[in-house]
């Protein structure tokens, strides 16, 4: 299969739920200031047909909220899992991920980006303070490390949570 | 209730959108008394965008579904047209509109039957419920999945051709729309066309033959006779983005026929319940009791006179060839309906992309303005009714919204009673089988428990068997 670009951007969040917004704010900064051979894309959610965007790159980059790993924020290596079931309201990158492999024949690498993010309760459309920082801090990084190939040299073992639109914990996100 | 009465919980439903949940209860013979489907969550929105500008009713209140946002968006849009005079749109605008909602309809669908019925539908309703998922049908029949993932990308595409994004979009607005469609745009759907038409007609022989393979289980599965409700054109056909109201009696005779949009109160009344935070619209003229009805897509089958695309209409015909010509009752028909409704989608959807006026350049119209707006359009999984009053201030004074999963709410309920007598009903022991069996009845309605209430998140299966003295006898959990 043809790859448009080699890196998939997937954001998620909703700007409208304070922190929840890392993901699309993400997605603005690499619209402003692309790179090369990095698409972007940004959703309210994963859904199904992102599967499809997923399977025309080499490798793909789930990028949401964390409301409680790391700091500034955390890069993960996602394996698809099986998805027992799926709707529109919640879908999880590891299904995506499950649908390109299985159903369209992906072989490319995946990660999650967990932004960590604080307040998510309130309907206000700006990030916290904290919370803009380490966009910042992410952006930067993520910029260095596609644009010199070295992507893989900055994933962590260590396991984080996402953040749905009601501010709960995903647990299981990453692997 | 006995004092040995029990009660059995599904919550929440599985492989619906939303939540709610089931409770069954069993008398000391462990027959059936009651059995309810309760909607767990509360919406919110007809009370707080009071006092909101009329012109953000087309994007706010779309907010409160991610499935079938484009026809909350479209149906506002509707409404607010005859706030701001611009009932009669541009025929560049009423087609960019259309089209944006058959796309909507394509998706809708497909992600349905696809992902979240086709489980039961392949595997059977007791296969085991480690493989009765999407999971299994990957593992099953790659070729399926891939064409369900890729129906539904083609639909979103659509939606975000015509309103800027795939969900939550921002096309439709008051008199208009706010792009048309580029030739750039046009060709790149186009090229999938033909494809996407194999795909439709694969897709509904593959639910009818289901239920002509299964014809003894689906006559009588979760069914049971009722009237029916949709907008219908002028001339009787189907058309699911404008007409007036018509509802048929369970023998197919007329209730009520082309009754104008604004007039929809002259004829449907909604009534509620202490134990649904849903409530139970009805037709005007049969009473609470009598007047309940069904929407969606074996609805708009049983309602139109003809459909306006050929492959449609002969799948039609043979559809209604099943019933003698007669009002289709079988729940489980819903499947077939819905995907005779993929096939006239795309019909559609190629009709329009072929007509020059989606390049047109005249978007928005104006007129009179008027204080109240309804619109009526038939969503996905139903007829939807979005009406509206406005102060002299702009600013939104009231609001109704009918969704089509609340005109099924009585419908569902009587299903889900329908299976416990039949599956449950004198059973020593409570199966997952039998479990799946009320959720399969509810999901051939496929309801949006979101748009019925505003509810979203996770959703397992938990069943608890309740003594009478309040104390859980038996638990069940399946996660989704």
């Amino acid at each position: 299969m043809k790859h448009a670009q080699k890196i998939l951007l997937l954001a998620m969040g909703n700007p409208a739920r304070g922190d929840d917004g890392l993901g699309p704010a993400l997605a603005s900064h690499f619209e402003r200031h692309p790179i090369d051979g990095l698409g972007v894309m940004w959703n309210y959610q994963a859904s199904i047909e992102d599967a499809a965007d997923v399977a025309e790159h080499e490798s793909v980059i789930f990028a949401d909220a964390s409301g409680s790993g790391a700091e500034p924020f955390g890069l993960h290596r996602v394996l698809g899992v099986g998805p027992r079931s799926l709707s529109s309201h919640d879908v999880a990158p590891e299904a995506v991920i499950t649908l390109a492999r299985q159903a369209l024949g992906w072989q490319g690498r995946a990660y999650l980006l967990g932004i960590r993010g604080y307040e998510f309760g309130s309907f206000v459309e700006r990030l916290s303070d904290r919370a803009a920082e380490n966009l910042s801090v992410a952006a930067t990084q993520l910029s260095v490390h596609i644009a010199s190939g070295t992507l893989e040299s900055i994933v962590t073992d260590a396991p984080t949570t996402t953040i749905d639109r009601h501010g709960a914990p995903w647990p299981n996100a990453t692997h | 209730m006995g004092t040995h009465a029990r009660r059995i919980e599904i919550s929440p439903v599985t492989r619906v959108e939303g939540h709610g949940k089931v409770t069954i209860h069993l008398d000391e013979g462990n027959r059936v008394i009651d059995a309810r489907l309760h909607i767990v969550e509360f919406r919110g929105f007809e009370r707080f965008i009071q006092g909101r500008p009329y012109w953000e009713m087309p994007v706010a209140v779309q907010r409160l579904c991610g499935i079938c946002p484009v026809s909350h968006h479209l149906c506002a849009a509707k409404a607010i047209d005859h706030i701001v005079g611009g009932a009669k749109l541009t025929p560049t605008a009423e087609k960019m509109r259309r089209l944006m909602h058959y796309g909507q309809m394509f998706q809708s669908h497909c992600l349905h039957f696809f992902h979240l019925a086709s489980p039961d539908l392949l595997f059977g309703f007791d296969s085991d419920p480690a493989t009765r998922n999407v999971m299994g049908i990957i593992g099953t029949n790659r070729d399926l999945a891939f064409q369900a993932i890729m129906m539904r990308k083609y639909g979103q595409e659509i939606i975000r051709a015509t309103s800027g994004k795939k969900i939550h979009g921002t096309g439709a607005i008051p008199g208009g729309i706010n792009k048309s469609l580029t030739i750039a745009e046009r060709d790149a759907l186009l090229a999938d066309i033909e494809q996407m038409k194999k795909w439709s007609r694969h897709a509904l022989d593959l639910a009818r033959r289901y239920t002509l393979a299964n014809i003894d289980l689906v006559k009588t599965f979760a069914s049971f006779e009722s009237n029916y409700i949709s907008i219908v054109r002028r001339d009787g056909a189907m058309d699911l983005y404008d007409g007036g109201l018509r509802a048929i009696d369970a023998n197919g005779g007329p209730i009520f026929d082309h009754v104008p949009n604004p007039a929809y109160l002259d004829v449907i009344r909604e009534g509620v319940r202490s134990w649904s935070y849903m409530k139970f619209p009805f037709i005007r003229s049969l009473g609470e009791e009598a007047g309940w009805y069904r929407v969606g897509p074996l609805a708009r089958i049983n309602t139109c006179d003809y459909i306006d695309t050929p492959e449609a209409e002969a799948a039609r015909l043979e559809f209604k060839a099943l019933t003698n010509g007669r009002p289709n009752h079988m729940t489980m028909a819903f499947h077939w309906a819905r995907m005779i409704e993929v096939v006239h989608s795309i019909e559609m959807i190629e009709r329009l992309l072929n007509d020059s006026d989606l390049q047109g350049g005249d978007l928005v119209v104006s007129g009179e303005r008027a204080r109240e707006g309804v619109g009526i359009i038939e969503a996905p999984r139903g007829t939807l009714f979005h009406h509206y009053r406005v102060g002299e201030d702009d600013l939104v004074t009231m609001c109704n919204l009918i969704v089509s999963t609340t005109s099924n709410n009585e419908a569902m309920n009587r299903s889900v009673r329908r299976v416990a007598e039949d599956c449950l009903s004198g059973r020593p022991q409570i199966t997952e089988g039998m479990l799946n069996r009320i959720e399969i009845a509810i999901r051939a309605y496929d309801p949006c428990l979101s748009c019925a209430t505003h509810a979203l998140g996770k959703m397992a299966l938990v069943a608890e068997i309740i003594g009478p003295d309040g104390v859980v006898i038996d638990h069940k959990v399946r996660e989704p």
